[in-house]
Order: C-alpha cells, then sequence, then structure tokens
C-alpha cells in the first residue's frame, strides 16, 4: 500500500516535470494546462486502479457508491473537456500554420515580383539572399547562387564600386545606421551603370543584434536621364531667350508679369524680381499702359496672335520703334491665361525705312516733274504762241512811241509794257505747271467721309510723328455718305492735314494739335480741320485758295487750289477761318449722297 | 546798188509772224514772211541780206531741218531761233547748225530786237568783207602772168633792181610792170597791195594768161 502510494507520488511529480517541460516546449498556458490535467487524471485513475488491485477486500474510503459516480462524473467530464481543448488547439495550430505558409509565399510573390532589388547579408558582408530581380541584374540565374558570396566576389561588379557598398554594409552593420534613399551606381551583369537610390537597413535578431544587412534599391536611370533631359531643356531654353535680341515676357489679364527675360529688364533699367509679380501699371505711364493692355485683352478675348508695330517710350527718355507678337498661353482646358509677348527694336530699321520713303517720294516727285515736262513742252508751244505775240507787238508798240514825243503816248508806253511783262508773267506760269499732278479720270462711287479721314490719317501718319502732333477726332457716328471720287477728296484731306501739321511746326513747343471734325450741316457733310499754329494772314484770306499764291518758302502755291478745284467739282465748297483762341480752321462740305436715307432735312 | 537788209520771219503761226513784222518795222528794217521753211527756201535770194528769224517747232520742215538745208546750200544768213520751251539739248543742236542764238517764247522786251540788229549787222559785216574779197580777187584776175610774177616778188619785199636780176629782165621793164600792177589793182603803195591781197588768203600765182 505505501508502495503504492509511494509511486502514485513518483510518478505525479514526474508528470509534473513532463508537464512543465511540455509547457516550455509549446509555450503554450492551455496545453499546459492540459497536459497536467491529463496527468493529474492518469495519476487518479492509476491509484484507483493500483488500489483497488493492490488492496483486493479492503473497503476503500472512496469506494463508496457516491464517491465512485463523482469521481467518473469528474474523469469523463474532465476527459470530455480535454477532448474539446485539444481539438480546438489542434485546429488553431493548423490555421496558424498555414497563416504561416501563406504569409511566407506571399512575401516570397512580392519579392519575385516587385521591381525593386532586395538582398540581405550577413555580418560579413555575403550575401545571405536575394530576390530574382537582383539575381538576373547580377547575372546569375536564381537567387541561391548567389548566397555565401561577396560584392567582390560577384564579376560584374566594378571593385571600385563594390569598396563604396561594403563602407556603406559596415556602416549599417557596425553602427547600426539605417540610409533611406542614397543615390548609388550600380554596376550590372550587361556592362552598363545603373543609377538607383538604394535604402539600407540593420538586420537585427530577436534579441535585437545586428546580425546582418538588409537592402532594397530600385532604378533610377531613365528618371536620372529624364532629369537631365530636362535639365538640358531648360538650359537650352534659358538661353535661347535670354541671348534672343529680343524681349520676351508674359503677364496675365490683370496685367501682371509672370516672366520676362534679362533683355526686357535691360530695356527698362529695372531688376528682375521689380518687374515680374508687378502690373503694367507700375512700368509705363497710364495712358500707354491702358493702350497695350487694351491690345493684350484683345488676345485674351480672341485666341488669336496679335502683331502690332507701335513706338515704346524706355527709361532713357527715348522712343524707340518695336515690332510686337503676342501670343496666346493656354492652360490645359484650353482657356488662355496669360499673354505672351516678343518685341524687338526695330528703330534703326523703321528710320532707314523712311529715309528710303522719303527718297521714294522726291524721286516720285521729280518723277512727276519730269513727266509734266514733257506734257508742258506740248502745250507750251500752243499756248506760247499768242504770248509771244502779245510780247512782240507790244514791245513794237513802245519803241514806235518811244520815238515820239507826248503825254498820252507816254501812257501808252506805259500799258505796252505791262502787256509785255503780264505776257512774260504767264509763260511763268506755264512753266510752274510742271507741278501739276496728271488727273486720272474721275470715278464717283458712295464714300463714308469718317473712314477716308482715318485713312487719309494713316497716309500722312509719318508727317504727323515727323511734327510731333496729336490728333482728336470728333467724328459724328452714322454720318451720311456723299457721292465723290474718294482719290481726289482723299488728296484735299491730305493737302489740309499737311498744312496743318506745317502750321503746328511754327510753334516752338508742344502740344503740336490738330483735330478732324465731322458733322451734318443741313444737306451736307462737313469736314473741319483745324490746328493750333500761328493762324492766318491778316489780310487776303481767299487769296490763299488761288493758284501759286503761297505763304510758305518753299510751298508751290499749288495744294489749297487744288482742292478748291476738286471740292467744288464735286459741288462742295472750301473755306477757312481763323480759331477764337489760336490757330486756323479749314472747312469744306460735300452734298449728301440723294440716296442715302439719312439725308438731312 | 546796195540792197537793203531783210528780216525774213518763218512761223507757221500768222500772228507770231505778224508780230514779228511788226517788231522789226519798229526797227527800221524791212521784213518778209513765211508761212513755211519750204516756202521760204523755194523764194529766197542768197544774195539779199539780213537774218532769218525761224520758229523751232512748224508743220512741215522744223527749224532746225530749215538750219541744215541753208548749211548745205551754202547760206550764211544768219539765224534766230525762236522755241517755246528751250532745253540744253536742243540749244547744242541749234548753235551747232549755226544759230547766232536760241530765244525761248515770250522774249523778254528788247531781247528779239536786239538779237535781229545783231544778226543784222553781223550779215552786213559779212557781206561787205566777202564783196572787198571778191573786188580784190576780179582785179588780181586781171594781172598778166608777167605782173603776177613781179607783184608775188614785190610781196616778198624785194626791190625793182633785184626784181629784173632775178627774172633777168630789164629794170625799166620792171618798173612799168609795176606800175601797170599797182594802177590794176588800184592801190597807191606796196603796203597798200600786200593789205589787199592779205584779205583774199589764197592766191593762184600760176596764171595761164600770156602776155
Amino acid at each position: 500500500m505505501h508502495f503504492v502510494l509511494l509511486l502514485a507520488i513518483l510518478f505525479s511529480f514526474a508528470a509534473t516535470g513532463v508537464a512543465f517541460l511540455l509547457c516550455r516546449k509549446i509555450r503554450d498556458w492551455r496545453l499546459t494546462a492540459l497536459a497536467v490535467l491529463i496527468l493529474v487524471l492518469a495519476f487518479q485513475q492509476t491509484y484507483v486502479l493500483l488500489a483497488h488491485r493492490a488492496l483486493p477486500g479492503t473497503v476503500q474510503p472512496t469506494s463508496s457508491s457516491w464517491s465512485r459516480t463523482w469521481t467518473e462524473l469528474v474523469a469523463s467530464t474532465m476527459a470530455l473537456l480535454m477532448v474539446m481543448v485539444l481539438s480546438s488547439i489542434l485546429r488553431e495550430r493548423e490555421r496558424s500554420e498555414r497563416d504561416v505558409k501563406s504569409n511566407s509565399e506571399l512575401l516570397s510573390q512580392i519579392l519575385r515580383y516587385i521591381p525593386h532589388s532586395v538582398f540581405w547579408k550577413d555580418r560579413n558582408f555575403r550575401f545571405l539572399g536575394c530576390n530574382d530581380n537582383l539575381a538576373r541584374m547580377l547575372g546569375f540565374d536564381r537567387p541561391e547562387d548567389l548566397i555565401g558570396k561577396s560584392d567582390f566576389e560577384l564579376p560584374s561588379i566594378d571593385p571600385e564600386l563594390a569598396r563604396n557598398y561594403r563602407e556603406a554594409d559596415r556602416d549599417v552593420i557596425r553602427a547600426g545606421h539605417s540610409f533611406i534613399n542614397l543615390e548609388e551606381k550600380i554596376s550590372q551583369a550587361d556592362g552598363t551603370l545603373m543609377d538607383a537610390v538604394t535604402s539600407k537597413v540593420p538586420l537585427r535578431d530577436e534579441k535585437g543584434t545586428v546580425i546582418g544587412v538588409l537592402g532594397i534599391f530600385f532604378d533610377i536611370t531613365e528618371r536620372k536621364r529624364a532629369e537631365q533631359a530636362l535639365r538640358e531643356s531648360q538650359h537650352l531654353y534659358h538661353s535661347l531667350v535670354e541671348s534672343l535680341p529680343q524681349c520676351i515676357f508674359r503677364r496675365d489679364r490683370a496685367g501682371n508679369y509672370t516672366f520676362v527675360n534679362q533683355r526686357y529688364c535691360d530695356l527698362h533699367l529695372k531688376a528682375y524680381d521689380e518687374i515680374v509679380g508687378h502690373t503694367i501699371h507700375e512700368l509705363y505711364p497710364a495712358e500707354i499702359s491702358k493702350r497695350i493692355l487694351d491690345s493684350d485683352l484683345g488676345v485674351f478675348e480672341t485666341g488669336e496672335t496679335f502683331h502690332t508695330v507701335r513706338w515704346l517710350p524706355t527709361r532713357s527718355g527715348k522712343a524707340i520703334r518695336v515690332q510686337v507678337i503676342k501670343t496666346p498661353v493656354r492652360d490645359e482646358q484650353d482657356r488662355t491665361v496669360e499673354v505672351q509677348g516678343v518685341f524687338w527694336d526695330i528703330t534703326e530699321q523703321h528710320h532707314s525705312e523712311e529715309k528710303l520713303r522719303e527718297r521714294d517720294e522726291t524721286l516720285a516727285h521729280v518723277t512727276r516733274l519730269t513727266t509734266m515736262g514733257e506734257m508742258v513742252a506740248g502745250i507750251a508751244h500752243e499756248i506760247n504762241q499768242p504770248l509771244y505775240a502779245i510780247a512782240n507787238f507790244a514791245t513794237a508798240s513802245s519803241r514806235v512811241l518811244e520815238s515820239d514825243d507826248g503825254n498820252t503816248q507816254n501812257r501808252l508806253l506805259e500799258w505796252n509794257r505791262k502787256i509785255s511783262q503780264q505776257a512774260n508773267r504767264a509763260g511763268d506760269i506755264l512753266r510752274r505747271l510742271a507741278a501739276f499732278t496728271k488727273k486720272s479720270p474721275v470715278q464717283n462711287t458712295r464714300v463714308d467721309l469718317n473712314h477716308l479721314v482715318r485713312e487719309s490719317l494713316e497716309l500722312v501718319g509719318l508727317d504727323a510723328r515727323r511734327h510731333h502732333v496729336k490728333h482728336q477726332l470728333k467724328l459724328v457716328n452714322d454720318l451720311p455718305h456723299v457721292q465723290a471720287d474718294a482719290i481726289q477728296i482723299q488728296q484735299v484731306l491730305v493737302n489740309l492735314l499737311r498744312n496743318a501739321y506745317e502750321a503746328t511746326a511754327h510753334l516752338s513747343s508742344p502740344p503740336h494739335e490738330v483735330s478732324v471734325r465731322s458733322h451734318v450741316m443741313q444737306n451736307n457733310v462737313q469736314i473741319s480741320v483745324s490746328d493750333n499754329g500761328p493762324g492766318l494772314p491778316d489780310q487776303d484770306v481767299d487769296k490763299l485758295f488761288e493758284t501759286f499764291y503761297t505763304t510758305k518758302p518753299d510751298g508751290m502755291g499749288m495744294g489749297l487750289s487744288i482742292a478748291r478745284t476738286i471740292v467744288e467739282s464735286h459741288g462742295g465748297k472750301i473755306w477757312t477761318q481763323a480759331n477764337p483762341d489760336r490757330g486756323a480752321t479749314f472747312s469744306f462740305l460735300l452734298p449728301i449722297d440723294s440716296g442715302d436715307r439719312r439725308l438731312g432735312n | 546798188m546796195e540792197i537793203e537788209p531783210t528780216v525774213f520771219i518763218v512761223d507757221d503761226d500768222p500772228a507770231a509772224r505778224q508780230s514779228v513784222s511788226a517788231l522789226t518795222e519798229s526797227m527800221g528794217l524791212l521784213a518778209e514772211t513765211f508761212a513755211s521753211a519750204e516756202t521760204f527756201l523755194e523764194t529766197y535770194n542768197p544774195d539779199r541780206p539780213g537774218c532769218l528769224v525761224t520758229d523751232y517747232r512748224m508743220v512741215g520742215m522744223s527749224g532746225l531741218e530749215l538750219q541744215e538745208a541753208l548749211v548745205c546750200n551754202k547760206i550764211t544768213l544768219p539765224v534766230i531761233v525762236i522755241t517755246a520751251y528751250a532745253d540744253v539739248p536742243l540749244a547744242v543742236d541749234a548753235m551747232k547748225r549755226g544759230a547766232i542764238t536760241l530765244l525761248e517764247k515770250p522774249c523778254h522786251e528788247n531781247e528779239l530786237v536786239s538779237n535781229i540788229r545783231r544778226a543784222v549787222e553781223m550779215d552786213v559785216c559779212n557781206r561787205q568783207e566777202h564783196a572787198h574779197v571778191q573786188q580784190i580777187q576780179e582785179r588780181l584776175a586781171t594781172l598778166s602772168n608777167g605782173e603776177l610774177v613781179v607783184t608775188k616778188l614785190l610781196l616778198a619785199g624785194k626791190m625793182n633792181k633785184n626784181i629784173a636780176r632775178e627774172l633777168d629782165l630789164g629794170l625799166r621793164t620792171v618798173e612799168l610792170r609795176r606800175h601797170q600792177i599797182m594802177k590794176k589793182m588800184e592801190v597807191d603803195s606796196v603796203a597798200q597791195l600786200v593789205k589787199a591781197l592779205l584779205a583774199v588768203g589764197d592766191i593762184d600765182w600760176t596764171g595761164d594768161k600770156t602776155d
């Protein structure tokens, strides 16, 4: 009996020890508890069994029917419980194992398919493993072929580069540093150098001891190339924009500068920052900036390229002639968000063109005179014939009278001299006829005088600028048309405008102002050209319209007389009057075309 | 015997030629008018002195063509060309053909008068000179061959006795011939003889006359 008890106690200790060991091994408290329970039950059953077998016929204190039933019930319940817990544990185990398996598969899948190259090395800088990507890159079929090798043993890796890698690896392993996004070169098996961004982190065991290095890098060769291309293109663009002889700018709708090139800054004697981010109003006088913005607006609204040639004031005080091209700058939605302008100085070219034009004008004048000279030679013979006769008769009479005495004869002598002089003057007139231009056949059409005024202003723009004249236009809207030869009326307008400009030239100081007005006077359209020059001569104002009467030192005295001839041949009237303050106004009127419904009353 | 100078006026315009005619008359000169260059050439007698006033541009023959015709016919009548419009080439043309002047219509007071006067005077002078030369040539023609030889030596400034020796003649014969020469040439001295012969210029010393 005692022996059995001792055996049971021993067994129970052994079981406890096994349970403890199991517990450590399994590291699961449920399993441990279960094992202990099984042992306890086994012990009990053994004890009971042994007790019965050892002491047959003896009455056991526990062998009462209640006690026995209780013991059996507890044992069965325990057994059931055990089975349940065990099965649950086993299931869980199975699932967890499955999870682990699938996790590792996932990891290997990731390693296989990510575009990055991944490797891990031991503390001796030898490869512990890598992904397919890296193996392929370094010229190996399988990642396993790389295991155990160091960088220096890889034929594709340049020793110089290998030393660099080693240094970084050492830093990671010895000092536990991490490198994140380090740019370096990788030599590949195909001999090419790859630009890569590498991250290296220490590989640690559970205790946190560094056991190696984990590296991951990816190819940025393309990105680098793109960056390089971008840099080159930026450089190209920059050198183009800055070395062009043109001024370049960009402005938004409000007139704020978003870009200017150096030349633009130089022209305006300002720094880049003093222009970009500022508005055009800070750069130009209000009048000019408004005009420029108006033309910007045209580009914004039409979305079309705009060309123009204009005068531009500069800080140096001298205006330059510029050719401007403005183009719309569009965003992704194709909306014009900015206007980009390029302009360049054509002052020199403009001056030479102007000179050329002046020479052309002179040439045209000479040609006209030559043509006229030929014409005059023809008609001079006809007209000079009677003049010649008059002169001869007069001279003869004078001679006859000279030889006689008497008062009446003296008077006759005087008159005869006058006849002779007049005849000579008539000859002079014929010579001066050379200035007349050839008259082309009259072509009457319906003419809008407002339009003609604007056209004429363009024609004489050069003179206007030369005389620094400021125009004032007061043209009434919806002006009725007149029946006229547009070219001839234009000749009249050009003549009046030129006279006005020349009149203002007598002013010592600006402003030189010339205003052109149009309005309806009963059944006529009246055009007036006023200047602020010295005004009209005190007397003989009507003589201004006579042929060869001139107040200009180099005038022919033809302009206004031709103007009068033209206006009168159109059934109109031309006249002049002094302005109340200063200067003169020349006006003409032409009858409104009878077919025009706007005919006045 | 002296023919009075006449101003010949050629112009296709009646008023023009009448006016020049009036002017001419006021100068106390005779005038004759022609409506064309052709009629003038048909009727003109080169012996008649005076001058020609012609219009440049005319129906038919022009003033310059008329000048050319005059040169061809060796008519030395001074020419005044009148034109409505003068330019340099025209003036050069007219002067080349011997016009004394080119006037533009209408002529300034007395311009035409003074030019007509100058032209007439020039013609009269020319003609007088011409007549004088002709007279001397006529007189020269009356000299015999013997007299011509003596005249030639006289012009060379030789003395009578030297001439006699040179021509192997008697001194008396030389003196006689010399007397004849002075008489025929209507001169009083050798000096006058030299002056008269100089005006003629070239003299044909090889007379074909016999004594």
